[in-house]
């Protein structure tokens, strides 16, 4: 029993997305998905690496983990809310975190939005790309 | 004077020689004249040329003596340093030379310095001065050679030259030399009857002349036959001070006058002026011819006489003198050294005897000089010898100095800037005292000093210095003075001095002996200094190891303060000691300081009452020294060289100068401690700074210990009054009754201004937080708030939304009050509050309200410990609350049974106490039961009751009942009787709530049972309760622990949730890559176990959430949503959800909604769906055939309800009742691929929502499920979610 995937816009063909992550697995699993509908997949392993790529990219999106070892994604977020290039763009935050309240805590943070895991792939991309429109159209 | 008399005398004896020897002249001259006239006349010009030779010498001599005596002048003042006195020594110079006109100093720009003028200036015009020729080459002059020209006349016409050096600075010193003078000598060394004489510059300008008309008609020489080409003069160009010249010229002209003469003219020595002597031809022509006869007589006259006075000469010049020259002899032979042999008129061997009589009196001084010096050394060797005693010394080499100098006065004394300080003195009336100041004039009294090393004036009123204050003020007259030196530094001077003038010069030897003298007594002095400052600091020394060993003894140093000072002050000979306290807080960021302790030195005034020395501002008055001091760093110095703001300050108080040390507690500065000497001024030295810096180490060391000793006794009395009220909290049946003497208790023992209890409204409909005030406490002045209406219902969540969830988190909050900004900020300032701290208070796990203390005086900081033990006593305040309102509630089930305690096994009674009376009003007869005694013999006498009692209780049964008197409690005992019947030992409770009326009596009404039964079987739970009690502050700890394993047991499943999640996003997401065909096509069994993957990870997934809520309505941490809802769309989502899994197993799946059930509810929708879902996916889970129907009933005005039906195999009894425990599944062989939580959290969400479960089942019937919820609506809102639905 599966769901066949949900109708998407398209608009996500052709993006630059970062995908920050610590978790070899997820971070294959979104690349996968990602690819699938025509999106320029870049991953990172850990916070220092995604802003080092992000920089040199400049993504359209950035997804971003946020239970890292070391920089973790509250600390990468801040990084990039406060580096003038940067700051513009969306970043969600993936995480297995997913009590009611980190919802409203990463909102809180400053992220664009939020997709707990464990995910279904199709929401997720649908999702991605809900999130990234309706922060571009502000 | 007799030495003029004597020179006359010989010149007298040298004429009477002269007259033979012109005897023999004219002799020679008759013969020569003779001759002459027969030689003819070169003979008679060359006798003209000589004497003219001699006259030009002679002039050119003086005139250059003139030069010369100019030169030395402008010498010394060019060595001489330029002062404000140097213009009147300029002036002086000028009166006392009379061939000067003017002496200026002018600077590299010609600019005029100094200029002293006789009559008009000549150096008027500063831009003419530095363009002229002479400025130009003085300036170049180098040092030795001097510039001399630029001839120049007077407004009278008198002729002028100016003779200049060059300064080092580039400078020049100038005079203008008069040439009148030269008229005069000219004058004087013209020959002959005709003869003339001139004195012309080198560019022939003619200077004087015996003619002075000439001078005045500017006649050039230049071009005239008898004056030289400028290349035959030899000068050094127009410098002076080279070698001179021989050049003497010669001639026969006619000269100026157009007379026909002879003329000798010569350069004088080292400069460019000529000058001319001449005679007329005719005039020696006649004289040769005239005087022959004359010449002839008179060498006939001279000869006789001659003859005749050499014989008298001889006998009377001769014979005489050399008698008494020989008796002379023989007198200084025998030791006659006062003897001098006379010299008379005609004395012919005067010179002779005149040389033997300086013989004698030199002889006679070298004598006397000798053994003066002799006495004088072997004096000064004994003072030397005498004591090693600097003092004595000092003033015995004065006394000794004024008897061997014949001078009554002698001083040492200290120069300093423009005071001049006695250090010694001996005085013939003790007039002068050691310590005596005087102003004293450095540049112009000193200025002999550095010129000569040594000053000696034997009459003051006849020496350039008469009149002088230098002198005048002590009347002196004679005076002899040397500058004494102390470590190559000018020191003083030492000096002898007498009110009447000396008679005799003061000889060459006495000055001798009076500068080896200075140099001993200085020598002294640096002695003197160095063992002084020695001694000085030796004391301190000591002083430094008694403070510091008092410091060391002592509890409080303030004990010591006042000996410390003392003992410091005297070592350090200072004139006063202080302590200064800064005040702890900053007020708008300025230190304010307070004078602590003072020890003044005797005759010294004391400052510690003055008024300006407490709450002084010193970032206003001493900026500097607040900079230096904060920085640790002292600050000393000569109170005249402060700035004018410290000196107001410090001069009022006769300070001179001092030192202040800043005193460091902690690295904080606390304060400082100083040093003032009001006598003189005094230099503290590096070493001397450094020991008094260890004394202010000391104190600081000691402040800061006693400090921490300070701190360490407030904690203990936090902690006992934490430990107190715990205790008092524990046995105190109403928290409210006691905690006004906690609030007390704890602000007091903090020391805090304000000390309060705020308790937590029920939210608002905006979702607003309010607190009210309910308990406060104030330490005295400070402000009361409790009755303040803004204390009611204060909305915290607005004005404190920061501290809001640190409260709700169980976070403590403690502020300086600065650091809170906006409304906060306001809140605080408006109720005087510098810094707070606030605890919340959890009563059964919910944030009740908040335990603060304001401190109002100052900043504080509030150490971990203080607010660990006051965190403490938060909790232990929450759980007596909390224990208190289960209390409330079993109170009230009391009331209600007290209504039927007449069926009971026990009495109803009302008994009164009034003062010492205790009476009882009514029992009922159930008192027989329990007791043995009957109700009406109770109410006669209680006494018969009482008396059954067990003999141990009687004392506390009192003591309680006393106790509620006291407080207001109410009134619970359990004790012991003997049934009077049985005599079986029986346990009894009375209850009772006491009424306390207007008249004093108190009214208890209550209730009294036979406990025995539930008494024996808690009497092992109270055995532990008392342990409890006694361990309280284990339950303390032990409560905390649990909080923090609460705590910890959340993170834990937040943590095991994140870490679940994260490899289960991963097998997801691989199955449903596979599944979407994203990485090829699968065959169909790989699809089906693929999809398997997918079905068992979504349901482990499921487990996960659900035994996350389960937890989180456990702990109490889940939050329901009270928002509109639509009823119908959450149903038709749960409908549309499970109609493909009912489908799949071929059940009708059916809805129906009342009509009646409004549109929109309020409430967590989530939740509802939740639930919803639950029973319905259970429904379909454990159907087989048949159908699930879903139904939504308004049920009554206040409640509306879901049920949801299935034809499934039904629920036996015995397990209707654990079906919605947590996984009763799987002990019961239920598992259908549920999660055995799914009915668990079903009822606990409901619970929650304040509805009610049912289940209604029959085996293999089916069973249904019943849902009744309030029915909240916007409308009802408010009281609907208040109440609850019974059953």
């Amino acid at each position: 029993m599966f769901r066949t995937p949900e109708p998407i816009r398209g608009d996500i063909r052709g993006w630059t997305i970062l995908i920050v992550d610590d978790t070899p697995d997820n971070l294959m699993v979104a690349r996968a998905a990602m690819s699938h509908f025509g999106v320029q997949v870049q991953t990172a392993y850990n916070g220092e690496e995604g802003l080092a790529l992000a920089r040199q990219i400049k993504p359209t999106l950035i997804l971003l983990d946020i239970k890292m070892p070391k920089m973790t994604g509250w600390d990468v977020l801040k990084v990039i809310r406060s580096d003038p290039e940067l700051a513009p763009t969306p970043v969600i935050a993936i995480t297995a975190y997913a009590m009611d309240t980190d919802r409203q805590e990463v909102m809180a943070a400053g992220f664009n939005g939020y997709i707990s895991k464990p995910f279904d792939l199709f929401t997720f991309v649908a999702e991605v790309e809900r999130i990234a429109l309706q922060c571009m159209s502000l | 004077m007799p030495l003029k008399k004597l020179s006359e005398i010989r010149l007298s004896v040298r004429t009477q020689l002269n007259i033979i020897f012109i005897s023999l002249i004219s002799l020679a001259l008759f013969i020569i004249g003779t001759l002459g006239i027969l030689s003819g006349r070169e003979t008679q010009w060359q006798l003209w040329r000589d004497r003219q030779v001699d006259a030009l010498n002679n002039v050119g001599n003086q005139i250059r003596s003139v030069i010369n005596q100019v030169q030395r002048t402008l010498t010394f003042l060019k060595n001489i340093r330029i002062d404000e006195h140097f213009a009147d020594l300029l002036n002086g110079t000028l009166q006392a030379s009379p061939s000067l006109l003017e002496i200026a100093l002018l600077d590299a720009n010609g600019q005029i310095i100094a200029d002293a003028v006789r009559e008009t200036t000549a150096f008027g015009d500063p831009n003419v001065i530095a363009q002229s020729e002479w400025f130009e080459e003085a300036q170049e002059a180098p040092e030795g050679l001097f510039y001399l020209g630029e001839l120049s006349f007077t407004a009278e016409g008198l002729p002028y030259l100016i003779l200049a050096a060059s300064m080092p600075d580039g400078g020049v010193i100038a005079a203008n030399l008069s040439m009148a003078f030269v008229n005069d000598l000219l004058a004087r060394n013209r020959l002959g009857e005709t003869g003339v004489a001139y004195l012309a510059e080198g560019e022939g300008e003619l200077i004087a002349h015996t003619d002075p008309s000439l001078v005045s008609a500017r006649i050039l020489l230049l071009g005239r036959s008898e004056f030289p080409a400028t290349e035959d003069i030899e000068f050094i160009g127009e410098l002076l001070g080279t070698s001179g010249n021989e050049g003497l010229i010669a001639s026969q002209y006619i000269n100026l006058q157009g007379v026909d003469v002879l003329g000798t003219s010569k350069v004088i020595d080292g400069t460019d002026l000529i000058l001319f002597s001449e005679v007329s031809a005719r005039e020696i022509n006649d004289f040769s011819r005239s005087r022959l006869g004359e010449i002839i007589a008179a060498t006939v006259l001279v000869i006789v006489g001659t003859i005749i006075i050499v014989g008298q000469a001889v006998r009377r010049g001769v014979s005489r003198p050399l008698a008494k020259l020989l008796q002379g002899a023989r007198e200084v032979a025998e030791g006659n050294l006062m003897h001098q042999v006379p010299i008379s008129y005609r004395d012919e061997i005067g010179e002779v005897t005149e040389s033997f009589n300086a013989m004698t009196r030199q002889l006679r001084e070298r004598t006397v000089q000798k053994v003066r010096q002799d006495i004088r050394l072997r004096a000064l060797y004994e003072v030397v010898a005498s004591s090693t005693d600097v003092d004595m010394q000092l003033s015995e080499a004065l006394r000794i100095g004024t008897e061997l100098l014949g001078l009554e006065i002698g001083t040492i004394s200290h120069i300093d800037g423009d005071s001049l300080t006695v250090l010694y003195a001996q005085t013939p009336d003790g007039s002068l005292k050691r310590g005596q100041k005087f102003a004293f004039k450095q540049t112009y009294c000193d200025l002999a000093y550095q010129a000569n090393g040594l000053v000696s004036i034997e009459n003051v009123g006849s020496s350039d210095y008469k009149g002088h204050p230098c002198y005048t003020t002590l009347g002196l007259e004679s005076y002899i003075g040397v500058p004494l030196t102390v470590g190559d530094k000018r020191f003083g001077t030492l000096s002898f001095s007498s009110g009447k003038p000396r008679s005799e010069q003061f000889a060459a030897f006495d000055k001798d002996f009076f500068l080896l003298m200075g140099q001993w007594v200085s020598s002294l002095l640096e002695r003197r200094q160095s063992e002084l400052a020695l001694l000085r600091r030796d004391a301190i020394l000591s002083a430094v190891s008694f403070t510091a060993q008092k410091l060391l003894s002592s509890v409080e140093w303030e004990n010591n303060a006042e000996e410390i000072l003392a003992q410091l002050g005297k070592a350090a000979a200072a004139s006063r000691v202080y302590i200064f306290q800064n005040q702890p807080t900053l007020r708008d960021g300025q230190w304010f300081t307070d004078q602590r302790y003072e020890w003044v030195a005797e005759g010294i005034k004391p400052e510690i009452d003055n008024p300006d020395l407490q709450n002084l501002n010193m970032s206003a008055a001493f900026p500097r020294w607040v900079a230096e001091l904060s920085a640790g760093r002292p600050i000393s110095g000569i109170v005249r060289d402060f700035d004018a703001n410290e000196r107001e300050i410090l001069e009022p108080q006769s300070i001179v100068s001092l030192v202040v040390l800043p005193i460091m507690v902690d690295g904080q500065w606390w304060g400082f401690i100083g040093f003032d000497e009001c006598l003189g001024d005094r230099v503290w030295d590096a070493l001397e700074i450094d020991l008094l810096r260890a004394v202010a180490s000391d104190l600081g060391a000691a402040i800061a210990r006693q400090q921490s000793e300070l701190a360490l006794l407030r904690r203990d009395a936090l902690l006992a009054a934490v430990s107190l009220s715990q205790q008092q909290l524990l046995t105190s049946a109403r928290w409210e009754s006691v905690l006004p003497q906690i609030l007390m208790r704890l602000g007091g023992s903090l020391s805090a201004s304000r000390a309060y209890i705020f308790q937590k409204l029920p939210n608002t409909p905006e979702g607003k937080t309010l607190v009210d005030m309910r308990y406060e406490w104030v330490a005295e002045g400070i402000e009361a708030f409790i009755d303040a209406p803004d204390m009611r219902e204060l909305p915290i969540s607005d004005i404190f939304p920061d501290w809001l969830a640190d409260f709700q988190d169980g976070r403590v909050v403690s502020h300086a009050a600065k650091d809170v900004e906006g409304v906060a900020r306001d809140v605080l300032d408006s109720q005087g509050i510098v810094s707070l701290a606030v605890l919340p208070i959890f009563v059964d796990g919910q944030w009740w309200g908040l335990l603060g203390f304001d401190e109002c005086l100052g900043e504080r900081v509030w150490d971990e410990l203080e607010l660990e033990l006051l965190g403490t006593m938060a909790a232990d305040l929450g759980a007596a609350i909390a224990r208190q309102n289960q209390e409330a509630i079993v109170r009230e089930s009391r009331e209600r049974l007290l209504q039927i305690a007449n069926g009971l096994k026990g009495a109803i009674y009302e008994f009164y106490v009034e003062g010492d009376q205790w009476r009882i009003g009514y029992i009922s007869q159930g008192i027989y039961a329990v007791s043995g005694v009957t109700a009406e013999e109770v109410m006669t006498d209680l006494g018969t009751l009482v008396q059954h009692f067990h003999p141990q209780d009687l004392q506390p049964f009192v003591d309680s009942v006393n106790a509620v008197l006291i407080d207001g409690s109410n009134w619970q005992f359990e004790g012991r009787l003997y049934h009077r019947e049985t005599g079986e030992l029986r346990w009894w409770r009375g209850e009772s709530i006491p009424t306390f009326t207007e008249s004093g009596r108190v009214i208890f009404k209550g209730i009294f049972m036979d406990v025995t039964d539930r008494r024996q079987a808690q009497e092992q739970v109270q055995t532990q309760n008392e342990a409890l009690v006694k361990a309280n502050r284990e339950l303390a700890v032990a409560r905390r622990q649990a909080e923090v394993a609460s705590k910890l047991k959340s993170q834990f499943l937040a943590t095991m949730s994140h870490e679940l999640r994260t490899p289960l996003n991963a097998v997801i997401g691989y199955s449903q890559l596979q599944l979407a065909g994203m990485v090829g096509e699968l065959n169909p069994e790989q699809l089906a176990y693929q999809e398997r993957i997918l079905v068992n990870a979504q349901h482990l997934l499921h487990l996960i959430n659900e035994v996350l809520d389960l937890s989180k309505i456990e702990a109490g941490r889940l939050e329901l949503a009270e928002k509109p809802f639509s009823v119908r769309a959450c149903l038709s989502e749960v409908m549309t959800q499970n109609k493909v899994l009912a489908d799949n197993k071929g059940l009708a799946f059916t809805l129906e909604v009342d009509e009646h059930l409004p549109e929109t509810l309020v409430g967590d929708y989530g939740r509802i769906k939740q639930i919803i879902i639950n029973l319905v996916s259970n429904a379909i889970k454990f159907t087989d055939e048949g159908s699930v129907a879903v139904a939504a009933v308004l049920q009554d005005e206040a409640t509306w309800r879901i049920s949801v039906t299935d034809s499934g195999a039904g629920i036996p009894p015995h397990l209707q009742e654990v079906i919605f425990d947590e996984f009763h599944q799987a002990e019961n062989g239920l598992d259908r691929g549920g999660t055995g939580l799914g009915l668990a959290i079903v009822r606990k969400l409901v619970l929650m929502m304040r509805g009610n479960i049912r289940l209604s089942s029959e085996v293999g019937r089916g069973s249904t499920f019943t849902v009744t919820l309030p029915l909240v609506t916007e409308a009802n809102k408010a009281e609907a979610l208040s109440s609850s639905i019974e059953g």
